[in-house]
């Protein structure tokens, strides 16, 4: 953004979008990255952009003029936001295998600059995903939980659906925070998303089966997924039945009931081959 | 369309052509159809699902919710409690269940039909057909009501078909009568008048000549005659075979070709029609997929039917000629019988008739290969393969349906026609399946020995016969029959060593005895593994690791050393090898050679002290590592305090142990056993008269942990307990008590007392202690304290030998506490303290007093007890009190019930043992030799290791040789009646 670049302001009835032609240095957040955005009346705005946490507003800049001499910044408050393209940050796939890899330090280096980087644009979401992640592979729950919540905190959904729920949820368990996580998990299974409800039902199981109460863990948590998403095509739910059906057999195992556990780990190899859940089983993992 | 045939069967073909397309499209819907469903509507699929899954309890515990939550969905509950208790076989439950439910509603008849489907699942063909008579009855008149009237229809068909399995064809067509009572449509009505015919032609054909036949058939023909005038349709020709049929068991064979012959150009009309209709409404399938639409659509033609009844027509007069001698009009008939069959099953190949005319082409041409005919080869296009194909999937799908009986019947068929299908292994274990299912054991056991014997060296075959011999042992298992299942896999491991499941069952039947800590059939099986399957592996691997727990359970501490030395081998760099380093030191520990479990804790200190080891690649690793470095700094020193090395060197190895504790309080002054350590450092300068720096020490101890140590004698005694000095922390105990609790706390008091008897073994001088804590503690506020005392008094009693003296603490404990955490334990020591009391007492009066006080006792006791091995030994003691009471036959019958019990657990089998040795004696002391027999026989089958066996032998050789003779011919018997003529 160049010093010298007149102002200019527009207003649009309706709509809290900001017009500026400007040449003030706002106060940045993350750095600026590329991309589009799709106002909610599918108008499409391309240009460098960033989030300014002070505002709570995108801030879009885009060169203009013969030779690109005039830079427009645009404002869109996120009510105004239908959808956001960024293209994903070079760094984020490299950090999620250092934390496959258990290289967790310089994993949660990278992540963290990710997910400064990119504060509101899209990639802040997976990379708290996998900041989380190892965190908890680190024994730190607790910042596991606060990566969460920077993303949680700006956008309730994502505590209930998606990727970034289920490590939120893992997060909070493994942090021993149960009452959030049994409100999610409660409004998660009243949300309208089948892979949200299942998920929320497995994790339930978890939580249950780790207070060694193996039989509510069944009845209110891992069973549910197997028999109310039997036959579902969607990959996330079957992922989550597999994962219901691989864990509900450990349930029968502590509850000595042998005959079930054989079942669902047949009905795992049978009916979820692909799925890692079954990998597992046929290598001989219980 | 030139034809005027009527084309109704059209508009059928067209709704079975656009089902499948409405499944998928409904398939599809199902993840969303999910999100619009009432909570009600969910928990009521859940509960359903829970009872497809074979979780009755589960679904119950669901529907008792919504019951309490929706009004609504009280009748659905009703029924699915039924269905739950009958699904499990408790018919009493179930039928408590219906008379809960108001006697002739919809409710109540749905529940009767569906407990009737039970019963029939179960075998149990009486009462479901009273349960099928009396609801199908109770409608025969009017016809169900709406409500009902599809599940009726359902029943009555399903109903039908078991009879008809079972040869009741009479009852089938009675059955079958009942759909028409529910008002079917015209084309459900007419399809059950043909059933019924082709019921009561089945009937007519094991009849002999009489009113009853020729009843049978003219019912059979008016059938076929109402359902040929509705139309002329598919069933209108299924009706004119059908009538054809009847006319040859008329004996009129003559009028019954005449019938086919006038007739044959309708029925090529209709089939005609189909493929035209076919062609028409599919004008831009390729030429491929018309074939397969045309092949599919007939299926239902009546034209296969007929052809396949004009080869039995040639067929039965070939067989006439051949028998007459006369060998050229056989060979002649045959030819056309087979040029009929071809047709069925080149041009039907997936109608009903195209299975029976194989069966047919087989039989004839194995005739032909015996008269040494020459047969013109099987034409192009007739695939015998197919049929065979479709013969075992006709039998699979029967299986799938749950039709056992007939799916075993299909299944022979099969295996007969075409035993080297590749296909028969797997046919085979679901033949024995059928049978387990049918309850029919005999030929279960023989078809599993047959599959063993002749696939298990077949190396092409041997995958697929393990598999289906491991269903098998998995479809025991689920109906609870664990030892059975368990005798499969052991046939398994025994006889498919290099199938790729043989690893995974033998580690299945090493953590099934595990379980239930049988460390001695668990080492067998973990040591298969580690013998036959050495590569490294996930299985090898925890094989190693669980035969280590095994040879330790077994107190084989050198080999499970050596075991887990192996397995350190096997690991890969991480937390988990030095892991397996700790628990090499421990097994040191428990056999309490201090010396080399020392040198095993230094180990693991020194690998982790070397710089870059390769033992933490990962942080969860370092974690461990570090708690690893702590117990191993900690139980060196420890280590080390314990050794009992010559005179000279107990200083040398107590400062290595002074040095080690030292170094761990250097590196975790926080840990939870950091006051501890530093009581063992100030004790063992104690113990080296080292006096002022054991007094700093317990100063410090002081200072620094306030609160959590008090009382220098305490402390030195908790020490001396830890170093294993007893004599010694005796002393210091004697000093404790003679202090009279003034300066030490009732809770100290009672863990002097408690380490006094549990690690010390002086329960006389524990007593004292335990006497003190509780007269130093508050009964009501120290409860906790004081309950603990009073029933650890109750032990150093009995520990000196003192039983009786037991009865007065614990009767106060349990007046003052009848219910609290010691309740049981202290029934059971005042049940064993009565019963002393019994044993010692002079009188009966007394004798009798004292056991029924130890019976009260024991009752009490029980009510705790939930373990089965627990339960049987609160049996056996049981025993002894009526032994006590000289109750004679109760005391057997008590032995006889403990020796029923199912070896669940250790526990038990001891219990089951101890019954069994002096049950048999006493079998034989009163001449009851049947039931010695029985019993000696039994637990020779069952504990071919047993630890009586040879008492048992002995046993059996004291009892009349003709019991032994009739018991070994009893015994024989099923076998004799199974063998192969």
């Amino acid at each position: 953004m160049g010093a010298s670049v007149d102002k200019m302001r527009f207003c649009r009835a309706g709509l809290a979008i900001l017009l500026v032609l400007l040449a003030v240095c706002s106060v940045q957040a993350g750095a600026e990255v590329d991309g589009v955005i799709i106002r909610t009346d599918d108008q499409q705005f391309r240009g460098l952009m960033h989030w300014d946490s002070q505002i709570k507003r995108y801030v879009l800049v885009s060169k203009r003029g013969a030779a690109g001499g005039v830079t427009i910044e645009v404002q869109f408050s996120p009510g105004d936001v239908k959808s956001l393209t960024v293209t994903e940050p070079p760094g984020l796939q490299s950090a999620a295998q250092l934390v496959r890899d258990g290289k967790i330090q310089p994993a949660i280096v990278a992540l963290e600059k990710v997910a400064q980087d990119y504060d509101m644009l899209q990639w802040d979401a997976p990379a708290m995903r996998w900041l989380a992640e190892a965190y908890i592979r680190d024994g730190k729950p607790e910042q596991a939980v606060r990566a969460c919540e920077r993303v949680t905190d700006t956008r309730p959904d994502m505590a209930i659906a998606g990727e970034m729920a289920a490590w939120y949820w893992r997060a909070l368990l493994a942090a021993g925070r149960n009452n959030i996580l049994e409100d999610l998990l409660k409004k998660a299974d009243e949300s309208p998303h089948p892979a949200a409800q299942a998920r929320a039902n497995n994790m339930h199981g978890e939580l249950l089966r780790r207070q060694t109460r193996s039989r509510e863990a069944l009845r209110d948590g891992y069973l549910r997924t197997v028999v109310l998403f039997k036959g579902a095509r969607d990959p996330a739910l079957r992922d989550a039945r597999a994962e219901a059906l691989y864990k509900a057999a450990q349930c029968f195992d502590d509850l000595g009931l042998g005959a079930p556990a054989i079942r669902m780990r047949s009905a795992c190899i049978d009916e979820h081959a692909d799925s890692d859940w079954a990998r597992r089983l046929k290598a001989g993992e219980q | 369309m030139k034809r005027t045939t009527d084309f109704r069967w059209l508009g059928l073909l067209a709704v079975a052509v656009l089902l499948p397309l409405g499944a998928v499209r409904a398939q599809k819907g199902d993840d969303a159809a999910h999100l619009r469903e009432s909570e009600m509507d969910r928990e009521i699929r859940y509960a359903t699902g829970l009872m497809d899954l074979g979780l009755p309890d589960f679904a119950v515990a669901i529907m008792g919710v919504v019951e309490k939550k929706f009004p609504d969905a009280k009748a659905a509950a009703a029924r699915l409690k039924v269905d739950a208790f009958a699904s499990q076989g408790k018919w009493d439950q179930a039928e408590v269940e219906i008379s809960k439910i108001q006697a002739n509603t919809e409710e109540f008849m749905s529940a009767r039909l569906l407990i009737s489907d039970r019963y029939y699942q179960f075998g149990k063909l009486p009462k479901a057909r009273e349960g099928y008579e009396a609801v199908l009855g109770a409608y025969s008149k009017d016809g169900p009501p709406p409500a009902l009237r599809k599940f009726y229809i359902d029943s009555a068909w399903k109903y039908s078909q078991m009879l008809a399995t079972r040869g009741d064809y009479t009852g089938a067509a009675k059955a079958m009568n009942y759909i028409l009572t529910a008002k079917p449509d015209e084309y459900l009505r007419r399809t059950v008048m043909m059933e019924t015919a082709d019921l009561l032609l089945k009937m007519a054909e094991h009849l002999p000549s009489g009113k009853e036949r020729s009843a049978a058939l003219a019912n059979a023909a008016g059938n076929c005659n109402t359902v040929m005038w509705g139309g002329q349709d598919i069933l209108f020709g299924k009706a004119l075979v059908l009538l054809a049929h009847v006319k040859k068991l008329n004996e009129n064979v003559a009028a019954a070709r005449k019938l086919i012959d006038e007739n044959l150009p309708k029925l090529q009309q209709m089939e005609d029609a189909i493929r035209d209709a076919i062609r028409e409404g599919n004008p831009k399938a390729t030429a491929a997929d018309l074939a397969a639409l045309t092949r599919d659509a007939l299926r239902e033609s009546p034209m296969s039917q007929c052809k396949y009844v004009m080869g039995t027509f040639d067929e039965d007069e070939g067989r006439a000629a051949l028998v007459a001698r006369n060998e050229s009009d056989a060979k002649q008939h045959f030819g056309r019988a087979l040029g009929m069959f071809y047709t069925v099953i080149r041009n039907y190949p997936t109608c009903t008739w195209c299975l029976e005319a194989g069966q047919h082409v087989e039989n004839i041409l194995a005739i032909a290969r015996e008269c040494a005919w020459n047969m013109p080869p099987v034409p192009k296009g007739v695939n015998l393969a197919a049929i065979r194909e479709s013969r075992y999937s006709e039998a699979n799908s029967r299986f799938a349906e749950g039709n056992y009986g007939e799916a075993a019947r299909y299944f022979v068929q099969a295996l007969n026609m075409a035993p080297d299908y590749p296909d028969a292994p797997r046919a085979l274990g679901l033949l024995a399946q059928c049978y387990v299912h049918d309850n029919n054991e005999l030929y279960a056991h023989a078809t599993i020995n047959y599959l063993t014997e002749r696939y298990s060296r077949d190396n092409a075959r041997m995958d697929a016969a393990g598999k289906a011999l491991l269903n098998v042992a998995q479809l025991y298992q689920e109906e609870g029959r664990d030892s059975r299942a368990r005798e499969l896999c052991l046939l398994f491991a025994g006889h498919f060593a290099n199938h790729d499941q043989a690893p995974a069952v033998l580690m299945r039947l090493g953590d099934d005895a595990l379980r239930v800590t049988n460390y001695v059939d668990a080492a067998a099986s973990y040591q298969k593994v580690v013998e036959k399957y050495n590569r490294p592996g996930k299985s090898y691997n925890d094989a190693l690791s669980r035969l280590a727990v095994c040879q330790a359970g077994l107190n084989d501490y050198t080999n499970a050393i050596a075991t887990l030395r192996t397995y350190f081998g096997v690991l890969p760099e991480g937390s988990d090898k030095i892991a397996v380093l700790v628990r090499v030191a421990e097994l040191y520990r428990k056999g309490e050679d201090w010396e080399n479990a020392a040198a095993a804790y230094g180990t693991i200190l020194d690998l982790l002290n070397k710089p870059d080891n390769h033992y933490s690649p990962t942080a969860e690793d370092t974690t461990r590592n570090r708690k690893f470095r702590e117990a191993a700094l900690y139980y060196r020193g420890s280590c080390y305090s314990r050794i009992k090395p010559a005179p000279e060197d107990v200083v040398k190895f107590q400062n290595l142990a002074i040095d080690s504790f030292n170094a761990f309080l250097k590196e975790n002054q926080d840990s939870e056993q950091a006051p501890s350590v530093l009581s063992n450092i100030g004790t063992l300068y104690f113990l080296q008269n080292r006096i002022d720096e054991a007094s700093q020490i317990f100063e410090t101890l002081d200072k620094k942990y306030p609160g959590k140590i008090s009382g220098i004698l305490f402390v030195q005694f908790m020490s001396l307990m830890d170093l294993r000095r007893v004599e010694k922390s005796v002393e210091v105990a004697l000093r404790i008590i003679a202090d009279g609790g003034k300066k030490y706390t009732p809770k100290q008091l009672l863990t002097v007392g408690d380490r006094l008897l549990r690690d010390g073994k002086k329960p006389a001088i524990a007593q004292k202690a335990y006497e003190l804590a509780r007269s130093t503690a508050d009964p009501v506020q120290d409860r906790a304290i004081w309950e603990a005392a009073t029933l650890g008094l109750g032990k150093a009693l009995v520990g000196m030998g003192k039983i009786t003296a037991v009865v007065e603490p614990v009767n106060e404990l349990l007046k003052k506490y009848p219910r609290g955490p010691y309740t049981a334990e202290a029934n059971q020591m005042l049940s064993r303290a009565y019963l002393a009391q019994a044993e010692a007492a002079p009188s009966s009066a007394d004798k009798t007093n004292f056991c029924k006080q130890a019976i009260a006792a024991q009752v009490t006791y029980r009510q705790y007890l939930k373990e089965p091995g627990a339960i049987a030994e609160a049996d056996m003691e049981m025993a002894k009190i009526q032994l006590a009471m000289g109750e004679n036959r109760k005391m057997l019958a008590t032995y006889q019930r403990v020796f029923d019990l199912k070896p669940v657990d250790v526990p038990t089998v001891a219990c089951i043992e101890d019954a069994f040795e002096k049950m048999v004696p006493l079998f034989l002391e009163n001449k009851r030799f049947d039931d010695a027999i029985e019993a000696i026989d039994y637990y020779l089958k069952k504990f071919p290791k047993g630890g009586h066996v040879a008492d048992a032998r002995m046993w059996r050789a004291q009892i009349p040789s003709d019991v032994v003779a009739r018991a070994d011919q009893a015994a024989a018997a099923p076998a004799a009646a199974f063998a192969a003529p």
